[in-house]
């Protein structure tokens, strides 16, 4: 059987080749040699205490750093060529390619949109026209678009804690479909944005401190359900 | 050995007016009864039907610990491989109709995202498969193809397979293919009350091929048809690109 990347195999092992390379002979004992020319015990004693030396003495031990490590950072050091494209550390404003044709009897309105992580379920946040209070808030879906709009967190840090209860001025239509979250076995109403401009980070609404409590439905005892994606946890209910 | 008993003792038929109503309403029912359970259960046709669902997008399944559908044809594969199973075992049976449902919107959103003509590969199987395929946009289209593709009264339906994402209330045709994680056209046990009862012969086979059918909607498609669907109690797995098999610690259930 070939393994994946069979020229490993060829290869040295990686400790080898990555290591520091092993010093020669020759400059390891080069002043041991010149002690034992002008004095014999001397030399003979010097000679012992650099055999029992290890031989890779050079390679600094394995030690555990009290520095903290480097803080993530969007700009990198000069010095140091950026593996991955930086990250922004603040949502980006997004605007869809093309104007949205929205069904019939739908119109684009403005709207402002509280992001509200919810380790239950996959619905984004609250969303209520601009001149409406939050009270009128609905808890929504958004509509991504690959290439398109999409979620903010995904433009970040790509974790979608990212940009809890931060707040955005949205562009967009309440679509008149609703989708089906199956970790929650609940329907969702779905925002279809246009564009996104972020606002800052904000309070949650006091009417709604966190996403909407879930109707789950009681399990019954053979059947857990399994969730394996750990951004997704099922309901207290059902644990 | 054992030695036979004596015979129990007759009793003298005594004539009863309430046994003999009792029975002559039965007799009646099963006389009018007989011939349309007869009918039904042996219909002269009968059309078995077998439904994949679509694809998750990477975009959304990308890079996530448990990660859907990094090949595109899972359901189709194994559906593929399940037509082939009925084909064999309808060889000699007249009035049996083979048909293939496919969800047509993720695998186009998928051919866009993989720059892949997907959908001539499924029109392909097809026609090497010599059935004939459907494709459905809504599950409003599928469910009127279970109720009305065919006039059932004729040709009720006598099989049904369903391979696709799942959970234990519901069917899912897509799964994050338009919306991360979540589904737009399913069939939740709560609208099985949109396809008919009739649409069924009482003897038909129904099995859901997706994970954790068995815990919930097979109770519910029981209620609804009478007619018992096979589910997995736990996960399935398509990794075999064939017929799925149960994960770890699953199993069948009705």
């Amino acid at each position: 059987m070939i393994p994946a990347g069979g020229a490993s195999e060829l290869s040295p092992p990686a400790g080898l080749a990555n290591g520091p390379a092993p010093v020669p002979l020759g400059s390891r004992f080069s002043g041991f040699l010149f002690l034992w020319r002008r004095s014999l015990p001397l030399g003979t004693l010097s000679f012992c205490l650099v055999s029992l030396l290890p031989l890779h003495a050079e390679e600094p031990p394995p030690q555990v750093s009290s520095q903290p490590p480097p803080p993530l950072s969007a700009s990198p050091s000069p010095n140091e060529a950026p593996a991955v494209p930086a990250q922004p550390v603040r949502p980006v404003s997004q605007q869809a390619p093309e104007p949205l044709n929205p069904p019939p009897g739908v119109r684009i309105e403005e709207f402002i949109g509280h992001r509200s992580y919810d380790k239950d379920g996959s619905g984004w946040g609250w969303v209520k026209r601009v001149n409406e209070p939050w009270s009128a808030a609905r808890w929504v879906v958004f509509e991504e678009t690959p290439g398109g709009v999409v979620a903010p967190w995904r433009l970040l840090n790509k974790k979608r804690t990212a940009d809890n209860d931060f707040e955005y001025r949205l562009r967009g239509y309440l679509a008149p479909f609703s989708v089906y979250d199956p970790h929650t076995d609940e329907f969702l109403a779905v925002f279809v944005p246009e564009s996104v401009e972020p606002m800052g980070p904000a309070a949650p609404p006091p009417e709604h401190p966190g996403p909407p409590p879930h109707r789950v439905r009681l399990p019954d005892s053979s059947s857990p359900v399994s969730v394996s994606d750990p951004n997704i946890q099922p309901p207290d209910a059902l644990r | 050995m054992v030695e036979p008993q004596p015979p129990a003792p007759c009793r003298p038929f005594r004539s009863h007016p309430a046994r003999w109503l009792g029975f002559a309403v039965l007799s009646t029912f099963l006389l009018m009864s007989e011939p349309a359970l007869t009918a039904a259960q042996e219909a002269a046709q009968q059309e078995w039907i077998v439904i994949s669902g679509g694809p998750a997008l990477r975009f959304f399944e990308h890079g996530k610990a448990d990660s859907h559908d990094k090949y595109w044809g899972n359901f189709i594969r194994a559906a593929v491989a399940r037509l082939e199973q009925l084909q064999l075992q309808a060889e000699g049976k007249s009035g049996v109709t083979i048909s293939w449902l496919v969800y047509r919107p993720a695998y186009a959103s998928r051919s866009r995202e993989e720059r892949l003509d997907i959908l001539p590969k499924i029109v392909d199987q097809a026609n090497v498969l010599k059935i004939p395929l459907y494709w459905f946009d809504t599950t409003e289209q599928l469910i009127n193809y279970l109720n009305a593709g065919h006039d059932r009264k004729v040709m009720p339906i006598g099989s049904l397979d369903y391979f696709g994402h799942s959970n234990r209330a519901c069917l899912m045709f897509d799964y994050s293919t338009y919306f991360d994680n979540m589904s737009k056209e399913c069939l939740h046990e709560k609208d099985l009350g949109q396809i008919q009862r009739k649409a069924f012969l009482r003897r038909a086979a129904v099995k859901s091929w997706g994970c954790h059918s068995g815990e919930d909607f097979s109770q519910w498609w029981k209620r609804r048809f009478g007619v018992p669907m096979v589910g997995a109690v736990g996960r399935t797995d398509y990794a075999t690109a064939s017929l799925p098999y149960l994960s770890k610690g699953a199993k069948w259930a009705q």
